[in-house]
């Protein structure tokens, strides 16, 4: 086993990968989102308080999260999507997202990347106020056949409360 | 029972008494707006059974609950483990009855606090836990409000119950929760809707009536705990409770 050597090709291509998985999330195409993640991603965003300037424990919580999820659960969400029953998503929220600051590290396994980015979120609904979203997300990407997908993702919002009423989309 | 980690803290373009007031024992919305979770498989149907209990004319709190049948001991679905665990000898016969026979619960203490305790899924596949979730709507104004969501467990179940059921209560009652994301969307339309031209025009009121004369259903005669008890869960006294007690306060200010 050998990390994956990083390269100026790959690392377009690992922001490639994530542009697309934004649109997908934008576009509401989420079966196609779903195909972009492995049969064993692990999804969570946990939950932050404000801390002290030198505090010893993270602001972000190991145990309370907004969203924790594997596979199975997010396919219920979208399936839920899917029904004519779904309120909270009809009409559906309106997103806009820009990823960036996109940082590629090697992993020790041979077929997968650390990628990290940031996003900024438009979010509006209705003819109600918008509200912005700000994170960071830590990812673990598997290649396979010059292919990415995602195996994890720890979304580190800027958000102690969130400023909404729901979280109904993906991050 | 336990807490899991920091609560959920979201905001909500809503009055607090909306929570509240579903929390009551609203046990009628969920056949439409959840309708999406028993279509996916997430609940099964959702049905008014012959044991459910509406607790109404309590101080302004108000409870509603499912039960199973007298001779069935369920406990809320929670692990023999957990169960085996319960202090029985600190309870009053009627007390532990009830106890043995609860699938879920659902109330508000007057004026913003709530709770829910009940089984959910995260994945159609695989088996429901219990969760209890405690709420406060914190006003921040007339039109919105904190709302603080603590999930817990029992404290003696195994650490893989704990986390399993965890990821039930998240994925059902939580800012991302499959059941909560319909509540809150309602919660928040019900001002938008009443404050239209077209409500006031018309004078559109909502309709509290259900299961007042001569619809009421009959009190439950040797109910052992406070309040007045009623075998159905198909009706509004609940709702009437909270807002009758929350009236009261006002006009006595």
């Amino acid at each position: 086993m050998a990390a994956i050597a990083i390269t100026s090709d790959l690392i377009t291509a690992c922001e490639q990968f994530l542009f697309h998985e934004a649109a997908t999330l934008d576009d509401a195409r989420l079966h196609d989102w779903l195909s972009l993640l492995e049969s064993d991603v692990d999804y969570r965003i946990p939950t932050r308080v404000t801390r002290e300037h030198g505090a010893l424990k993270s602001g972000f919580s190991s145990e309370s999260f907004f969203m924790i999820d594997d596979f199975g659960s997010l396919k219920a969400r979208v399936q839920r999507f899917d029904t004519d029953f779904a309120f909270a998503e009809d009409p559906p929220t309106r997103t806009r997202r820009i990823i960036g600051n996109v940082r590629v590290t090697p992993v020790a396994a041979d077929d997968e990347l650390a990628v990290k980015s940031n996003f900024i979120l438009f979010r509006t609904k209705l003819d109600q106020q918008s509200q912005l979203l700000a994170g960071e997300r830590h990812d673990i990407l598997r290649v396979t056949h010059e292919t990415f997908r995602l195996k994890s993702r720890i979304v580190l919002l800027e958000h102690t409360v969130l400023p909404m009423e729901n979280l109904a989309i993906f991050l | 029972m336990e807490v899991v980690g920091e609560p959920h803290r979201s905001i909500l373009p809503c009055n607090w008494k909306a929570g509240a007031e579903n929390f009551s024992g609203d046990s009628y919305h969920t056949q439409f707006l959840h309708k999406s979770l028993t279509e996916i498989g997430l609940t099964g149907t959702f049905v008014s059974g012959a044991n459910d209990v509406h607790i109404t004319d309590c101080s302004g709190h108000a409870t509603s609950m499912r039960r199973a049948g007298p001779n069935e001991d369920v406990f809320w679905g929670y692990p023999e483990d957990v169960q085996a665990d319960f202090r029985r000898s600190d309870l009053t016969p009627a007390q532990l009855d009830l106890a043995r026979s609860s699938l879920n619960s659902v109330g508000t203490v007057f004026p913003n606090f709530s709770w829910i305790q009940i089984k959910a899924k995260f994945d159609p596949d695989k088996p429901a836990a219990g969760i209890l979730s405690l709420r406060q709507w914190q006003p921040i104004s007339a039109h919105e409000i904190e709302m603080w969501n603590w999930l817990l467990v029992p404290k003696i179940a195994s650490p893989e119950y704990k986390k399993y059921a965890y990821r039930a209560g998240v994925a059902t009652f939580s800012p991302s929760g499959n059941s909560e994301q319909d509540d809150t969307i309602v919660w928040g339309s019900i001002p938008r809707a009443a404050d239209t031209v077209f409500a006031r025009k018309s004078a559109a009121m909502l309709n509290y009536q259900m299961g007042l004369p001569p619809a009421d259903p009959l009190p439950i005669a040797d109910w052992p705990g406070p309040g007045r008890a009623f075998s159905s869960r198909l009706e509004e006294g609940v709702q009437r409770t909270f807002l009758n007690h929350w009236l009261d306060l006002m006009e006595r200010a």
